[in-house]
């Protein structure tokens, strides 16, 4: 990816304890971490230049799979502490202060992050067609009609919330972590059902048939689960608050 | 009829820019990306998948 004549710079994608071995990975360590590292040029990856390529579809899919393909070659081998896209010095010697400013915070992180994988969890409410009604006599039964349809569809989605948190919450104690972010609305989540849960999940990496059954029991005709990962564990890289 | 399959890891562009570039470590490197930026990168995708959206359901309609 570097010829001669470029201005190269070090891509921080993660950190794992310098004792793991991991075949043809480049690492800069320090204090028992090491940061994997790529060696990127700055005309691609500076701060204007990056600003720019991200508005590029092409390029930002190319690069948010790459960093994740790095990473995810990681998970199951070592504790991995996954940094956020775009974490880029200008030389070896800013990764090594970075590893040296934030070891108490890395290490502790390793030490949770260890054994464990993170699971992706979605819940939709499945557009289920209603039932034909009788054609209104009356603009008096028109608007009763009208009226049973929205009390229906209010059921339909309390009752399905709750159903949903009690899925997390029976998730959330067969896990180490749980984070509920916010379910994604239809245009980003390309489907027309209603999103209802966008969770993650911290689990043992023993563990992940049994959560996965768990996760797949919850799904009935009116709620789809759709799991996925394994991931590393974007999402559990600070400590969870006390609950 | 379903096609997601449990971790068929069915990865969307969305899936990948929710994890990759608003969740991980945040150091502050030489180069860092800003909050607005990430922000952005949703705004372009919003656009993007609603005129993927519409096209689809116009290829609906048609069929």
């Amino acid at each position: 990816m570097i010829s001669s004549g470029v201005e190269a710079a070090w891509y921080v994608y993660g950190v794992v304890p310098a004792d793991a071995r991991l075949e043809g990975l480049e690492v800069v360590s320090e204090h028992g971490l090491s940061a994997i590292i790529g060696r990127v040029d700055l005309a691609e990856f500076g701060e204007e230049p990056l600003r720019r390529n991200l508005e590029n579809r092409a390029w930002l899919e190319q690069a948010v799979a790459s960093h994740d393909d790095m990473l995810s070659g990681v998970v199951g081998a070592a504790p991995l502490v996954p940094f956020r896209f775009g974490t880029v010095f200008r030389d070896e010697a800013g990764v090594r202060e970075m590893l040296h400013a934030r070891r108490a915070e890395l290490r502790g992180a390793l030490d949770r992050l260890r054994g464990h994988v993170e699971l992706g969890v979605k819940v939709f409410l499945v557009d289920t067609p209603r039932g034909e009604e009788a054609k209104p006599a009356t603009g008096r039964d028109y608007l009763l009609q009208k009226q049973r349809a929205r009390d229906a569809a209010t059921n339909v989605q309390a009752e399905a919330l709750e159903q949903v948190r009690a899925l997390h919450e029976h998730l959330a104690s067969l896990a180490d972590g749980a984070r509920a972010n916010p379910p994604q609305p239809p245009e980003l989540s390309g489907r027309r059902d209603a999103m209802l849960l966008n969770a993650a999940y911290l689990v043992s990496t023993g563990e992940q048939p049994e959560f996965i059954a768990a996760a797949d029991d919850h799904g009935d005709g009116r709620l789809e689960v759709v799991v996925t990962g394994p991931w590393p564990a974007y999402n559990f890289v600070e400590p969870e608050e006390a609950e | 009829m379903s096609r997601d399959l449990p971790l068929e890891q069915q990865i969307t562009l969305i899936e990948l820019v929710d994890r990759v570039l608003s969740k991980g470590v945040v150091v502050t490197g030489d180069i860092t990306l800003a909050v607005a930026d990430v922000d952005l990168v949703y705004v372009g995708l919003r656009v993007l998948l609603a005129s993927v959206g519409t096209i689809e359901r116009l290829q609906g309609q048609a069929a």
